[in-house]
């Protein structure tokens, strides 16, 4: 997968995640501020397998990383696993 | 046909109004990674459990070992504005409105920057590297 198809895929995932939290800000509330979100595909195991590294390298440099895993869930559309560093 | 206004700033990578920053019950920052050289920085204040402000959305990108700040949009002086960070060597940004949301509500902003990134934040990245003499093939 190009570069320029990872971002574009990632741009696309991060905004819908976004659009959720800002409408339903009880979802984040246990979550800190300061936090690297990462989002991962329902259907798209190339992106998810890149995200997964990404995931990797941020704990490393000691972030404290979200993964925002997309649902086929309507009313739940994302769930969120947060990893402290 | 309407005259582009734009202003240079001389401007930290974020808004650095304090007062605007402290009007805030919360100010909540959040960054969203797009790959290992890209990610999106979202900060926003809260009232009352609830978007009051913009601080700060910016695409980021990594580049000589650190992370800069090439487009962002705030909303101090109570209306959302732009600024796009002229090159590597020159930090100051030029400032505008043109064709940014001015009606809705700080949330409304907040979604509406988020997608204008959708849609331009490549374009901007080949502008910057234009801009700053670089390849942005040597960023990849």
């Amino acid at each position: 997968m190009s570069y320029k198809a990872i971002i574009t895929k990632n741009t696309f995932l991060t905004t819908k995640l976004l659009e959720y939290l800002a409408g339903n800000p009880t979802v984040s509330k246990d979550i800190p501020s300061g936090v690297s979100y990462v989002v991962f595909s329902v259907d798209d195991t190339k992106l998810n397998e890149y995200n997964s590294k990404l995931v990797e390298q941020l704990k490393e440099d000691g972030k404290k990383v979200v993964e925002a895993i997309e649902t086929k869930n309507q009313k739940n559309p994302w769930k969120l696993n947060y990893i402290s560093a | 046909m309407k005259k582009r206004k734009h202003s240079i700033l001389k401007t930290n990578d974020e808004c650095s109004d304090s007062t605007f920053q402290a009007s805030f019950d919360e100010v909540k920052k959040d960054e969203y990674f797009l790959s290992s050289q890209d990610r999106i920085t979202v900060i926003f204040g809260v009232k009352k459990s609830k978007i009051e402000g913009i601080i700060n959305v910016s695409y980021e990108i990594y580049i000589s070992k650190k992370w800069i700040t090439i487009l962002r949009f705030d909303s101090a002086h109570e209306y959302l504005h732009r600024h796009t960070r002229i090159s590597l060597d020159n930090p100051d940004t030029t400032v505008e409105n043109f064709s940014v949301i001015q009606k809705g509500k700080p949330k409304d902003w907040l979604i509406w920057a988020r997608k204008y990134m959708n849609k331009y934040f490549y374009e901007c990245k080949v502008g910057f590297c234009r801009r700053s003499k670089i390849s942005i093939i040597d960023l990849l």
